[in-house]
């Protein structure tokens, strides 16, 4: 019983340090977009669709500015790792099919690019959450 | 077409930097291999567009550089243009160009593109060079081979695309020409292919995806010896060999019929990944015979390391036709005998040129040791059946079976 709390103390404490906080998808705080399934944001995100349900145009940004937040959010997505990921984009994007997302190293261009671009979507970390970010799905940890 | 294709694309690339960033992308991707078989025979090649090496270590095979523009013009109109340089039998610069094609997307359903384009006949077809985007070395000869001359084409194509449930049907129309140098198992082959028509059907799941295809081409090839080879069975006298302009007509490589047909399934849980296509091709033509080909691959990913194991095969469903001897044989003096015989031989030994049996067996790993990278290593063990070997380069036919083995190491990467 001892060893049983304390492994559960253990697991609480580790938590943390795995990591994880929740993701958040956003887009451009002034698009009709209110929320999207788990399913509408995999056809979004894995290029197989270029539109938001209601057909608006869509722009994916690759967050990477933070550290290992992509990794997350793919592995949340759909399971997979960046390599498998970066290597299904090698078959979209040089078959000539879709364009892979634009990928963005700093937060400052993110934010730039998520305020001027009306079709944006990207996903964020909590810290990186503002008012010009309007949230329609949550990954929790 | 080439030319203004290529001029078309150098335009392209001049005006670049003039237009928005956000509007252009470049991009590319290559693999750096070497090979290593056996055969002192055979020469390998993983298509017939490509030179064969010999025994040996060789980095010629699978070395290959491609790059690539896009520009959205506007929301509903984009260009793609892409080259593709490896070890081309063609010296023509333009042949470099894999595709250059304007695409108008008028909603996300319909697609409808024009220009030089890949083919999307088989799983692999539009990025068959692409190494970092499969598990193996390179496309499996056995299946990819033999269609290099109809991966991509001069013309148009419309998909439309929906949703059945959680799953997306597509359909896709295609129609154009294409022309290409190949190298055939013994000679080098100009091929032209018209009035190209295919029909691609696709159904992905987010594990699954199937295919079913089906194309038909009227195929024109021209070839030295092909060319010698009809002028004599043409100029022997009718009495002398009653067949021999008939023989000729089946011989002649002009307008051929040929039909193309594939099947194909993927399953990606993230861990396993099964492959396996199954193809039928059949001509008019009497020198190649009709022929089913197919494979089946099954790998696991340990993280960034991939297993894999494959069984690959192609063979001819009627075997060639012998021909008969010209009947006034045994009536002509010594010399003309020869003369007549030589010539049979030469017609029956066109029928077996393109003779298919082999079986291939492959064990490789994929290592993604870095982002954007892979790095490969793959055997193939190939068993060839007698006349069999016309996936390779040679100097004859062999009539007898034979075995080789392609030791594989590929670094791959796309930027």
């Amino acid at each position: 019983m001892k060893l049983t709390t304390s492994i559960l103390i253990a697991c609480l404490l580790a938590a943390p340090v795995h990591g994880e906080e929740a993701l958040f998808v956003v887009v451009n705080a002034g698009s009709e977009v209110a929320e999207l399934s788990h399913h509408e944001l995999v056809d979004i995100f894995m290029g197989r669709y270029n539109t938001f349900p209601d057909g608006a145009q869509v722009t994916v940004f690759d967050n990477d500015s933070v550290q290992g937040l992509r990794e997350r959010f793919y592995r949340q997505l759909v399971d997979r790792s960046l390599a498998q990921v970066d290597s299904y984009w090698a078959r979209l994007q040089f078959s000539g099919r879709v364009t892979q997302p634009e990928e963005l190293g700093s937060a400052a261009q993110l934010q730039e690019k998520m305020r001027t671009t009306r079709s944006a979507i990207t996903f964020v970390s909590e810290g990186q959450l503002n008012d010009s970010l309007k949230v329609v799905h949550r990954f929790d940890p | 077409m080439r030319k203004s294709a290529m001029v078309a694309l150098l335009g392209l690339l001049s005006a670049a930097p003039a237009m928005a960033q956000q509007d252009i992308r470049f991009s590319g991707f290559g693999s750096i291999g070497a090979l290593y078989h056996d055969s002192d025979y055979l020469g390998f090649h993983r298509d017939y567009t490509m030179e064969a090496v010999e025994l040996g270590w060789s980095t010629a095979a699978d070395t290959m550089l491609g790059l690539q523009l896009n520009a959205d013009l506007t929301d509903q109109l984009d260009l793609v243009g892409q080259m593709v340089f490896k070890n081309r039998v063609s010296d023509e610069v333009s042949d470099n160009l894999e595709w250059l094609f304007l695409r108008y997307r008028p909603n996300s359903d319909w697609a409808f593109r024009v220009g030089r384009l890949g083919l999307d006949l088989y799983m692999l077809s539009e990025y068959r060079d692409v190494s970092y985007a499969y598990s193996w070395v390179r496309p499996v000869p056995e299946f990819y081979n033999l269609i290099s001359s109809i991966s991509r084409y001069n013309g148009a194509d419309v998909s439309y695309r929906t949703r059945l449930g959680d799953n997306i049907f597509e359909a896709k129309l295609a129609y154009g020409s294409n022309d290409a140098a190949l190298q055939g198992a013994e000679q080098q082959i100009d091929i032209g292919l018209d009035d190209i028509t295919a029909l691609t059907l696709s159904l992905t799941a987010n594990e699954w995806l199937l295919r079913a295809s089906i194309a038909n081409a009227s195929a024109t090839g021209e070839n030295y010896q092909t060319n010698q080879l009809l002028f004599a069975l043409r100029s022997i006298p009718k009495e002398l060999w009653p067949d021999a302009a008939a023989l000729a007509d089946e011989i002649a490589f002009i307008h051929r019929k040929s039909r193309y047909y594939a099947l194909g399934a993927q399953y990606d849980d993230g861990r396993w990944i099964l492959q396996s296509e199954l193809g039928y091709t059949e001509t008019d033509w009497r020198l190649l015979q009709p022929y089913m080909s197919g494979y089946i691959s099954l790998g696991r990913r340990f993280d960034n390391l991939t297993l894999f194991a494959m069984v690959a095969s192609v063979q001819n469903t009627e075997d060639a036709e012998e021909i008969a001897t010209p009947p006034s044989l045994p009536f002509l003096p010594a010399e003309q005998q020869a003369q007549l015989l030589a010539l049979h031989g030469a017609a029956q030994y066109s029928y077996h040129a393109s003779s298919l049996d082999q079986t291939s067996y492959s064990l490789g790993a994929r290592w993604d040791f870095y982002d954007n990278m892979a790095l490969k290593f793959q055997w193939d063990h190939t068993q060839i059946g007698d006349y069999g070997s016309s996936l390779w380069v040679r100097d004859f036919p062999m009539a007898h079976d034979d075995s080789v083995n392609v030791f594989s190491i590929n670094l791959s990467f796309t930027f």
